[in-house]
């Protein structure tokens, strides 16, 4: 199951969402399928696969391995963390 | 006990600390107040285990406890809060007019108004919010404009609701005698019986003005372009971080609908004629 952090501060401009982390005023700017698996948190990593491939039409390993590298990216950013 | 934007305040704080409260917070928003605070005199409910925050006050740090909507303020008070409103417990000792400050203003957030560090400025009907950094010319300006008959709703301690609604909430304007000389002779004569800060400056009345309509934000500094990101990075740094959950969410919520505000930046030299075009629509 992943989460997100409970102090980012998020702003939803339509067309992208942007992230600020308050400690280091640090910025992130999601669009498309970040955006995407963003907003659906929480949510664990079968619900996020599944979500990736309705949404794009992505085979089942595909979709796995692209959730993983999404997971990774953003955890070391401390932009989502296991719940 | 008071009325302070959308929130009604009633219990059984003693008189000291009421007026104190009275003269920070007791400004009467465009709409009745709908949202109830009791407040509460008394132990402190037990503090989460854990360490605290350190949060920045104007003049010094105080540890703050959090978990969900409640906060821990320096042992000095307790604040919970509810759906449609909120409880607060203040020791009996009393607490300080900073630790109030940080409250009401994470209460005033939950309940959908933005706190923000910008001088409000503009007619009795509608005005437009100029922030920057420290330095950047936001209390220059207030007494340049007063001078050209604008009207100052805040120095600094401005709010917005995402309605477009906006208000001031300073009772007084700082300068030194030679800004007033040189910037708003027009307020020397009721400077001469002013009292002054421990800075020296000259603490004149600001009268509280009604609510207005907000008509943009003006950010004083470098001329150029004003991209998406840096709008969102200004607003946040403008009205801080949101302590609660509730706080955050609603914090969120209203930034998004000053963004939707015309943004500009714009220089002391052209600060004016950016201001009455905006006021104009």
């Amino acid at each position: 199951m992943w989460n997100r952090p409970a102090d980012l501060l998020i702003t939803d401009l339509d067309d992208e969402l942007i992230l600020m982390d308050p400690d280091s005023a640090e910025m992130y700017s999601l669009n498309g399928s970040a955006r995407l698996l963003w907003q659906a948190l929480p949510a664990s990593e079968a619900t996020l696969t599944d979500l990736l491939q309705r949404t794009y039409g992505l085979g089942a390993q595909q979709a796995h391995a692209d959730l993983h590298a999404w997971l990774s990216d953003m955890g070391r950013r401390g932009l989502v963390q296991p719940a | 006990m008071l009325t302070s934007l959308n929130l009604h305040l009633t219990g059984d704080l003693n008189a000291t600390q009421t007026r104190l409260l009275a003269y920070d917070w007791a400004f009467p928003g465009p709409r009745s107040a709908t949202r109830p605070v009791r407040v509460r005199t008394g132990p402190l409910p037990g503090a989460p285990d854990g360490s605290a925050l350190a949060v920045a006050l104007p003049d010094r740090a105080i540890p703050v406890q959090r978990r969900g909507d409640e906060l821990w303020l320096n042992t000095e008070l307790h604040l919970r809060l509810l759906p449609g409103g909120a409880e607060l417990t203040v020791t009996h000792a009393g607490a300080a007019r900073d630790v109030w400050a940080l409250a009401l203003t994470e209460l005033h957030r939950a309940a959908g108004w933005l706190p923000l560090h910008a001088a409000l400025i503009g007619t009795p009907t509608h005005a437009v919010l100029i922030g920057g950094p420290s330095g950047a010319g936001k209390s220059t300006a207030c007494l340049r404009l007063s001078g050209a008959g604008l009207t100052v709703h805040a120095e600094d301690r401005a709010w917005v609701h995402p309605d477009g609604d906006a208000l001031g909430m300073d009772r007084t304007l700082r300068a030194y005698h030679d800004s007033l000389d040189r910037f708003a002779p027009h307020l020397l004569p009721a400077a001469a019986t002013s009292p002054r800060d421990p800075r020296g400056k000259i603490v004149l009345p600001l009268t509280p003005q009604p609510p207005v309509k907000l008509r943009g934000v003006l950010l004083l500094g470098e001329p150029g372009p004003l991209g998406a990101q840096e709008r969102v990075r200004h607003a946040w740094e403008l009205t801080g971080v949101p302590l609660t959950s509730s706080g955050r969410a609603a914090a969120a919520h209203s930034v998004q609908a000053l963004l939707r505000a015309p943004w500009q930046r714009t220089t002391r030299e052209q600060l004016e004629a950016d201001l009455r075009a905006l006021l104009r629509g």
